[in-house]
């Protein structure tokens, strides 16, 4: 009982945040009128979605959305457990809370600051790879896709690894030491004691970490793809996804209804893919499942 | 950790709740708002565009001082810095802030009102007779059909385009301004600025001989009467009554090829396409021979006070007179006024009251700005720009800049030459139209993705123009261009037979 007690304030916050404001789902079916307020608004059935839909584009940008999002999952994942892993086993506790602060840093750096770094590399009159690496064969950076998809993943992984990296931090902190000492006993190297052990033991927070990110597919985060490549048109078709496209389709202010539509459809396909890949997980191995 | 991340998703989607807590952070900000409350006097909240927010406290008093007098209102002012506005606005109107008077652009009209955020001015005629007498024809800019859906800013009314190059090197490589005859008629003519740049290049050679995030391609209120957007335009200054394609005309295609030219050279910096900087900015820095920009009558002073340089202004457009040019911005009374007889007549005073705009520009007198010896306004002894705390230089989007002390520098009787400026001007065929795009707004954010795509690197000539300017142009026809376009000279055609 104490614990349910405990619980009312998150229950309070979930309920007013997030779930009594899903009634507003009804703005992506309707023709939002001020005067009329939101309830006496027009119905105009998917007419919202229809700017989504229509765009010759449309197939690029959900491809571009989708396929980088995978390719974060998987960088972000596996250089996550990479980093945590050599953390901890760093001797030196100095050190090491010197690296976890380290790899936390771009984090809480605001992508506005991050493009205008990425621009002094890639600017292509002053960058600092025009000038070096590449001063007799300069690169059009801007104008030209094909580096595009790696640069995005590497700003992308060096800004946001620090945060998956704490979480495998505390999920290998709490792996019982026992068992490596026993290991080490029987014969184990360094190596098998990482797949035998410290993998398997964090499989939850993997897979936690997994649907979580699996639910967020639809979704990109706008400052990554915006700021880095400056806007750039010849780009498009590598850095549009659905949220800059949103972004300068709906120029002009206010278009409630078709943001709210976007809105919509981008939580539905995300909670459809979250609730796919746990019955996966479940049937492969149902104790790892989330719920 | 799973719900609460699933839920934060599912929250974007409740936009109008969403904002509507953003919303309540705003109102927080505004004390006078709450203060005045209890009183009986009315305070209009007045939201204008300001480089800066946060620190109007003290010009806001003084304007309660006049207001209180003439009126038995009070003020409050809620500054918008143009790159917030877009996302500012809209949330503000969608948790219903009392907002009285906003600044809209013309552009932004037909959402606006279709989501029925704008009181119709021809309802409060009364209220606004003397605004009516100070806008005179230019009033018709206001009107959507039969709506009178703001009243347009008082201020010069051309936007034709020019190159500013630095005075100094100018003069130095023996140029004079009067060498320079360049016009649209002749599109041969634009090769005396690719001369110009070649020998800049040629002498200076750390120079960028042309910078800045502006360009003929992009100018499209200069050469063209877009009538609202650029989606099918009048040409030609909009001296015909054919809607066509600018995107596929001779003209825009030797833009195009003039900047590549430039690009390819290296007159132009190789990141003009993607540095959103401006020519002025890019100037002061020191390393810009020239850049382009739209100017008034008084634009030498301006660039000046902007870039630290003396220029010489090369014009590159005749000067057009179009709807966009009066109705660029607008001041309209929303429905979310508590009071909106109170609204027009504060904006009826806003329009003919010199001190009012001398504060809203200036910001406070003796302590932000003086007048000088010559009657104009500057700078208190020993201050500068960066020492004041209120300048806003930004009189052409303040309601009356006609009534405001010019700054020191300008020229003698500046708003004579302002208003004589728009005289000789080319008035496009469509000039008291405007475009309602309620009807082809699916069609509208298609284009507009299509040419944010294309538009700055055909433009500056980043990329090959011939096969890119192809490639734009399907696409535009793909997204449904021929559908504006005929919305665009139906509703022409019906405006200009009932003239």
């Amino acid at each position: 009982m104490p614990l349910y007690v405990m619980m009312i304030p998150c229950a309070l916050y979930l309920l007013i945040n997030n779930y009594v404001p899903m009634a507003g789902i009804i703005a992506a079916f309707k023709s939002f009128k001020a005067t009329e307020g939101l309830l006496g608004s027009p119905w105009v059935g998917w007419r919202n979605f229809e700017y989504l839909f229509k765009s010759n584009d449309m197939m690029i940008i959900i491809r571009n959305t989708m396929l980088y999002n995978v390719a974060f999952i998987l960088v972000n994942n596996v250089i996550g457990i990479i980093i945590a892993i050599m953390i901890t086993n760093v001797k030196s506790k100095r050190y090491q809370k010197f690296y976890q602060s380290s790899v936390l840093l771009p984090f809480t750096m605001s992508m506005v600051v991050i493009s205008y770094v990425v621009f002094a590399f890639l600017s292509q009159q002053n960058g600092m790879l025009n000038n070096s690496i590449f001063q007799s064969n300069p690169i059009q950076w801007y104008n030209d896709p094909t580096w595009w998809p790696l640069i995005l993943t590497l700003v992308q992984c060096w800004k946001y690894v620090g945060y998956g990296i704490l979480i495998y931090i505390a999920g290998i902190s709490v792996i019982d030491k026992s068992l490596y000492e026993a290991a080490s006993i029987d014969g184990a190297g360094a190596w098998k004691q990482i797949t035998r052990i410290t993998l398997p033991s964090l499989m939850p927070a993997i897979i936690t970490l997994f649907l979580l990110s699996i639910g967020r597919i639809c979704y990109s985060d706008f400052g990554l793809f915006y700021l880095i490549p400056q806007n750039s048109g010849p780009l498009f078709n590598v850095t549009a996804t659905i949220d800059t496209y949103v972004y300068s389709a709906l120029m002009s202010p206010g278009g409630i209804g078709r943001s709210a539509a976007t809105g919509l459809m981008q939580a539905v396909v995300g909670f459809v893919l979250v609730l796919g890949a746990n019955g996966l997980v479940r049937r492969l191995s149902s104790r790892d499942a989330m719920f | 950790m799973w719900k609460k991340s699933m839920g934060t998703g599912l929250t974007v989607v409740l936009a109008a709740s969403l904002l509507a807590a953003c919303g309540n952070d705003n109102a927080a900000e505004n004390p006078a708002a709450e203060g005045t409350k209890g009183e009986e006097v009315y305070t209009v909240n007045f939201a204008y565009h300001a480089p800066k927010e946060g620190n109007q406290a003290e010009v806001n008093e003084l304007i309660n001082e006049l207001t209180m007098r003439d009126l038995n209102m009070k003020v409050n002012l809620m500054p918008i810095t143009w790159d917030t506005y877009n996302s500012k606005m809209p949330m503000m109107l969608a948790a219903q802030e009392p907002i009285d008077i906003s600044f809209v652009f013309a552009f932004s009209l037909p959402s606006f009102i279709d989501q029925g955020y704008i009181v119709d001015a021809s309802d409060y005629l009364e209220q606004t007779k003397d605004l009516q007498d100070v806008l005179g024809e230019d009033l018709q800019g206001g009107y959507i059909g039969d709506m009178l859906a703001g009243f347009p800013m008082m201020n010069v009314r051309a936007t034709p385009s020019g190159i500013f190059v630095r005075k100094d090197i100018f003069e130095e490589l023996g140029y004079e301004a009067a060498d320079f005859n360049i016009t649209t008629d002749d599109m041969s003519s634009f090769n005396q600025l690719t001369e110009l740049f070649a020998e800049v290049k040629e002498k200076y050679p750390d120079m960028t001989p042309f910078n800045g995030y502006r360009t003929f391609g992009l100018n499209t209120i200069t050469y063209i009467d877009g009538v609202g957007d650029q989606f099918g335009a009048l040409e030609n200054y909009g001296q015909t009554d054919q809607i066509t394609n600018w995107y596929e005309s001779d003209q825009y295609k030797q833009f195009a090829l003039l900047n590549r030219e430039w690009f390819e050279k290296g007159y132009s910096s190789k990141d003009i396409a993607v540095d959103k900087e401006l020519g002025q900015a890019k100037m002061k820095a020191g390393k810009t021979f020239a850049f382009f920009a739209s100017y008034g009558a008084n634009a030498l002073t301006d660039v000046k006070s902007q870039t630290g340089y003396d220029t010489v202004l090369i014009p590159v457009s005749d000067k057009m007179k179009s709807t966009t040019a009066v109705n660029g911005a607008l001041n309209v009374v929303l429905n979310t006024s508590a009071n909106k007889e109170k609204a027009f007549e504060f904006l009826n005073w806003a329009y003919t009251n010199k001190e009012f705009n001398d504060l809203l520009n200036w910001g406070v007198p003796g302590k932000d700005w003086i007048v000088n010896d010559q009657g104009q306004a500057d700078y208190p002894e020993g201050a500068s720009v960066s020492t004041v705390n209120y300048h806003n230089d930004f009189g052409f989007i303040y309601p009356n800049q006609y009534l405001m002390t010019p700054w020191s520098g300008s020229p003698e009787g500046i708003w004579e030459k302002y208003k004589a400026f728009s005289d000789d001007a080319l008035v496009s065929k469509a000039y008291g139209f405007t475009f309602d795009s309620s009807a082809v707004a699916t069609e509208q954010s298609q284009l507009a993705a299509v040419l944010a795509k294309y538009e700055d690197a055909l433009a500056f000539g980043a990329v090959d123009i011939e096969p890119t300017l192809k490639k734009f142009n399907d696409e535009l026809y793909a997204a449904g261009l021929q559908a504006v376009m005929d919305e665009k000279q139906r509703q022409l055609d019906e405006w200009l037979a009932s003239k």
